[in-house]
């Protein structure tokens, strides 16, 4: 990857591995997760770190999952454009 | 984007120094058109993958481990460099980063995120300071001779400047302002900035973000300050000994310790971010454990700009190998005494919760440092030319404060 143009054109996925079986996932796509098996996204560890914030056995991670993870790594601030909408 | 002490803008705060007075000044053009229109050309030779020479700091650092601004703003973004591919199409900014690239750099959007540097007003005359930022260094230069005029008098100071500071500030999506001087407490336009901004009923959504020397105490900014949604405080000194006295003159050490206590007060009743801002050099280096205990026993952070580079002839890489073997032997004593977690390197210097471990990681970075970079002991002598004339200013004596390095300054002409 050289330029913008270039990762423009990277093809990015989630690898969801859920109890070592690896599924691949768009980036934008929302993660509905068992939390009681472990888990890992794009290495990351998700489960059983977040546990905690499952509910009735669900862990579910909103799009994007880097801005989630950004905010509940405690990464600080995440700025965004003025006329952001999502 | 960057105000300087002579009221020019810079596209990073961090970028280095060369040719810096020769962008726009804040009375040729104003500060959102330079954001928008003139910072193009940046943004746009990164976009097409181009390394820009104003970033080398920055790379060295990553090189020996230590984090720098780069990283900290990219990760205001929600950008890393470790996952950069999947962090950055991920970021709230890709779309507007697409914009940009379509209209070669420029954007329609507004600074979020500024330093404004104040101006050279300052009571103290630290040995690695400029003239540009130190008002009594200036006049001791031209005492001694080694300047002929002293700077102009501070952007700030002019009435027409400042309000197009102010307009800019309340026209754009502030989310951080940093100030540096000179000593922000007793610049002016730092109390009449704060309070316009409080008058406007922005002080509800901006942070403020300033360094002090640790030498005085106002009330009235402190008032001030805790109007503020969130204050990141920046307390700058170089080591708990005595030395720090030679190095940042005019301050004393026990004074130092006793504001540094005072503003921590403060900044735990009202939830602050709180850092040591430090500038290693030759000297400081030595004592440099002092500051990472005091910060441990703390849980505060410490962050340096960058590894110095200017003055050259200061640089903690001038220390010869010998002496630098010893340094690094204290300050990996110091390491020993303590855990460090096997995590990532943490990049978001201001989370309290990552405090103890970011010390380590910096700490350990300065050993990278001193273990690696090319040895300069050839600069030893023009170090000792210059301590030869401040001192004599001064009437004090290196050696006073720092008998370890007798030897290698005699053998250096000292």
């Amino acid at each position: 990857m050289k330029t913008f143009s270039d990762l423009l054109a990277t093809k990015a996925s989630l690898a969801v591995d859920v109890n070592g079986t690896v599924s691949y996932m768009c980036l934008f796509d929302t993660l509905v997760l068992d939390a009681t098996k472990p888990a890992t996204v794009n290495g990351i560890e998700v489960l059983p770190k977040y546990r905690y914030l499952a509910r009735d056995g669900v862990l579910t991670i909103p799009s994007p999952f880097y801005s989630w993870y950004h905010k509940i790594s405690g990464q600080g601030w995440l700025l965004i454009p003025d006329n952001f909408s999502q | 984007m960057r105000i300087n002490n002579s009221g020019h803008y810079e596209y990073c705060r961090w970028a280095v120094k060369a040719d810096r007075n020769n962008e726009p000044n804040i009375q040729q053009q104003s500060p959102l058109y330079y954001f928008q229109f003139h910072m193009a050309p940046v943004r746009e030779a990164m976009l097409k993958g181009q390394t820009l020479p104003g970033c080398s700091e920055c790379y060295l650092q990553e090189q020996h481990g230590k984090v720098n601004g780069r990283q900290r703003q990219l990760l205001k973004t929600g950008v890393r460099l470790n996952d950069f591919e999947n962090t950055m199409l991920s970021s709230p900014w890709i779309d507007e980063f697409v914009n940009s690239e379509r209209h070669e750099g420029v954007t329609t959007q507004t600074p979020q995120d500024w330093q404004i540097d104040l101006g050279n007003y300052c009571n103290s005359a630290c040995i690695f300071c400029t003239p540009d930022s130190s008002s009594r260094l200036a006049t001791e230069y031209r005492r001694i001779g080694l300047i002929d005029e002293t700077p102009r008098a501070n952007w700030c100071e002019d009435t027409e400047k400042l309000n197009t500071l102010i307009d800019a500030l309340l026209q754009s999506k502030i989310k951080y302002l940093h100030f540096i001087g000179g000593e922000t407490l007793i610049t002016p336009a730092f109390k009449k900035i704060l309070l316009t901004l409080v008058e406007e009923n922005l002080h509800k959504t901006i942070t403020i973000g300033f360094t002090t020397n640790l030498t005085v105490w106002d009330q009235d900014i402190v008032d001030l300050l805790v109007q503020f949604e969130q204050v990141n405080l920046g307390m700058s000194v170089e080591c708990l000994h005595p030395l720090n006295d030679y190095v940042r003159y005019g301050s004393n050490i026990d004074t130092v310790k006793n504001t540094m206590e005072q503003w921590i007060i403060v900044a735990e009743q009202n939830h602050w971010v709180v850092q040591l801002r430090i500038t290693p050099t030759i000297f400081s280096i030595w004592h440099l454990d002092t500051i990472y205990q005091y910060a441990y026993d703390r849980n505060i952070s410490v962050e340096s700009c960058n590894f110095l580079n200017e003055p050259d002839y200061m640089r903690p890489s001038v220390l010869p190998d010998h002496m630098r073997a010893q340094a690094i032997a204290k300050l990996k004593a110091w390491l020993s005494n303590y855990t460090v977690i096997d995590s990532e390197q943490i990049i978001n210097t201001r989370n309290p919760a990552f405090a103890q471990q970011q010390l380590l990681q910096d700490a350990q970075s300065y050993v990278n440092y001193l273990e690696t970079q090319a040895d300069e002991s050839f600069r030893l002598p023009t170090l000792v030319d210059y301590l030869k004339l401040i001192e004599y200013s001064r009437k004090n004596n290196i050696l006073d404060y720092l008998p370890e390095y007798e030897n290698i300054l005699r053998s250096a002409g000292y």
